[in-house]
């Protein structure tokens, strides 16, 4: 059986993050990295760029060429982990092999969604989750001109977008009452909805789409029908109703589940040698003051770093680990932090200022600041998530935090004394 | 490896920290041309904070765990292992701002002269010696020289990249120019 000091199942960016903590730990052990998808590592959200003609296929790519000879790193890509056998210290592939291993990082992320919509299966149906999706669609859309959406979350909107940008007419088809709802409140869904409708996107609401249909003479996607029974012709439908952790890997292997792969501040399972990070991990969010499923690319990031320092003995801490998301639409935009769609009461104080299209919001708790919301102008806006993570109070400040008008300068003079000094080595 | 740090307690605010990285990024890294009125916008990576009669001048820190590279999602944004210097591939970058909401100190600045890049302070590495530190009256801004903390390698620059011409900042010209 062929085995390695540390096996690590997934190419994306928590095993990234591993990767180079462990190499920069001074760690030479052997690493081996399992991958289904055969891709050299890249980033995954640029596949909508690509998609788009944005970004070139070379620079899609989240590392250099040679990333893995430099880092030392035997690749098993196009292959599927199946199980984990904890006590054997073994993973199963789907195709019979077993690999051993003296640590484990599971790293899977997160499967998209597939609702039980009948006609899933016509082609002109796409994911949007791969590069090999994006590749697919891309190929697809040079000869169609009408797409339908599902799904007006971050990866169905920047997928829109991206259809726009090539020309294509678009709706966007959603069940809750505005897009982004899990990310923004109601006047911040509101600027991203203008943006994206002055780009000729049409976005229908508080709908779903119920069957695809064919035409007469052709297998391939013809008509979408909605819950309200309006039929809409279309050429292309894009699934992006979101993604789910693959805990369906470590099924009865002894690890622990809740909606991910359960792990502690050092990032490790219940199985002190297995260790998650990513978007299969459920882990430590310091403003939620809990374990949560956030699948974002900084998280996955500093979870596999953290993870990957933990494995060669190193302590790092899992301490950052809050909601975070900038994104923008045609360039316009848009960024959150923590409690973000947070409204008034149950503890928490929400100031709000809106004007034109830059809208600023910041929620507060305990007189901490832990949500925000920017539109337009995000100059600093880091600023406010160092405010988070440090937890200083920003009471008396909350109207210039609104107008922007903030600096270090106002942070505590400890506070600002370790920003000036640090070198920014520990961001509890 | 290098930083710059701000010494608040000389620091009188004067401000021209920020117009000479504002030359320094401008095209004709020219004082007497880039303030024209017609002169291409140019932008400064220095912050000037004030408030009442205290002042500082921020800049990156080249942090050992940099938020804004961990953060970024396109791999644009790397640590050097061997320099330290925490930089910005502009081929890479798509101008998301996530490195903006990551950054602590809010150092990191829109670049949307030629397409849409994150710009941040880069020691000036083509110069030499940072602009800001050897034009400030007061000495509030001085160079600090620190190990590399190997914890801190993060990702060696794209291929392609100068790695070479970076060490710039560390030969003996360094010294003379000082
Ligand atoms: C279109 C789109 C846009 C996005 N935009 C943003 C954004 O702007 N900002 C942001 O923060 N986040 C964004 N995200 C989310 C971000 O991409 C993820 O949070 C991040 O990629 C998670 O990384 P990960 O390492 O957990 O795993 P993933 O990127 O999910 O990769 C999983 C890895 O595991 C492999 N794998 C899966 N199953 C198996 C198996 N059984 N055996 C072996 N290997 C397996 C896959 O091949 C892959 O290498 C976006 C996502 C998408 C799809």
């Amino acid at each position: 059986m062929n085995k390695f000091d540390y096996l690590i199942i997934g190419n994306s960016t928590a095993a990234v993050g591993a990767i180079e903590a462990i190499r920069a730990a001074g760690d030479n052990g052997s690493i081996g990295v399992v991958a289904h998808e055969t891709e050299h590592t890249y980033s995954r959200p640029l596949i909508t760029y690509f998609m788009a003609g944005k970004v070139a296929e070379e620079n899609v790519y989240y590392r250099p060429g040679n990333f893995y000879e430099r880092m030392g790193v035997e690749c098993m890509f196009g292959r599927q982990m199946k199980s984990v056998d904890v006590e054997g210290r073994s993973v199963l592939l789907e195709d019979g092999e077993r690999i051993g291993y003296g640590l484990l990082m599971i790293a899977a992320g997160g499967s998209p969604i597939a609702p039980p919509i009948p006609g899933m299966d016509r082609p002109g149906v796409f994911f949007m989750n791969t590069m090999d999706d994006a590749r697919k669609a891309k190929g697809w859309l040079q000869h169609n001109k009408r797409a339908v959406v599902i799904g007006g979350g971050l990866t169905g909107l920047k997928t829109a977008e991206a259809l726009a940008n090539l020309g294509q007419e678009v709706i966007v088809v959603e069940l809750a009452p505005r897009v982004l709802a899990a990310a923004m409140d109601e006047a911040c869904s509101e600027l991203v909805r203008q943006v994206l409708v002055s780009k000729g996107i049409e976005i229908l609401t508080e709908v779903q789409v119920t069957r695809i249909d064919g035409c007469d003479d052709s297998n391939d996607v013809c008509f979408a029908t909605l819950s309200t029974g309006e039929v809409i012709s279309c050429d292309t439908v894009f699934m992006a109703i979101g993604v789910r952790p693959r805990i369906e890997l470590v099924k009865d292997s002894g690890i622990e589940i809740g909606r991910g792969i359960l792990v502690d501040r050092h990032m490790r399972t219940n199985i002190p040698n297995v260790y998650a990070s990513g978007d299969i991990a459920e882990a430590f969010d310091p403003l939620f003051g809990g374990q949560r499923v956030l699948p974002i690319l900084p998280n996955a990031y500093i979870g596999g770093r953290v993870a990957g320092m933990n494995m060669t003995g190193k302590e790092a801490s899992y301490n950052v680990g809050m909601s975070v998301n900038s994104v923008n639409f045609f360039g316009f935009p848009f960024m959150s932090a923590g409690f973000a769609t947070q409204e008034e009461g149950d503890g928490f104080k929400v100031f709000k200022k809106l004007d034109g299209t830059n809208y600023r919001k910041i929620v507060t708790r305990e007189s901490k600041l832990v949500g925000m919301l920017i539109s337009g102008d995000v100059e600093r806006a880091g600023l406010m998530t160092g405010m988070m993570r440090a937890g200083v109070s920003v009471e008396g400040m909350e109207q210039d935090l609104l107008d922007g008008k903030l600096g270090l300068i106002c942070l505590p003079k400890d506070v600002l004394e370790e920003r000036i000094h640090s070198s920014g080595r520990n961001w509890q | 490896m290098w930083r710059i740090r701000a010494i608040p307690e000389v620091c009188i605010g004067c401000g021209l920290c920020r117009v000479w990285c504002k030359v320094e990024h401008s095209d004709s890294k020219n004082i007497h041309k880039a303030f024209k009125p017609n002169a291409p916008e140019t932008i400064s990576c220095v912050e000037l904070e004030e408030s009442g009669c205290e002042s500082f001048a921020m800049q990156c820190r080249q942090c050992d765990e940099p938020l804004c590279a961990y953060g970024c999602i396109t791999g644009a944004m790397t640590k050097d292992p061997d320099t330290g210097l925490v930089t910005v591939d502009k081929k890479k970058c798509v101008g998301c701002w996530t490195c903006i909401l990551m950054c602590p100190n809010g150092v990191i600045k829109r670049d949307e002269r030629n397409g849409r890049s994150a710009i941040k302070c880069d020691l000036c590495k083509d110069r030499g010696f940072p602009s800001c530190v050897e034009h400030c009256p007061n000495d509030a801004l001085v160079i600090e020289e620190s190990p590399m903390n190997p914890l801190a390698a993060h990702s060696a620059p794209l291929s392609g990249s100068s790695r070479g011409d970076e060490n710039i900042l560390f030969s003996e010209e360094v010294d003379d120019d000082e």
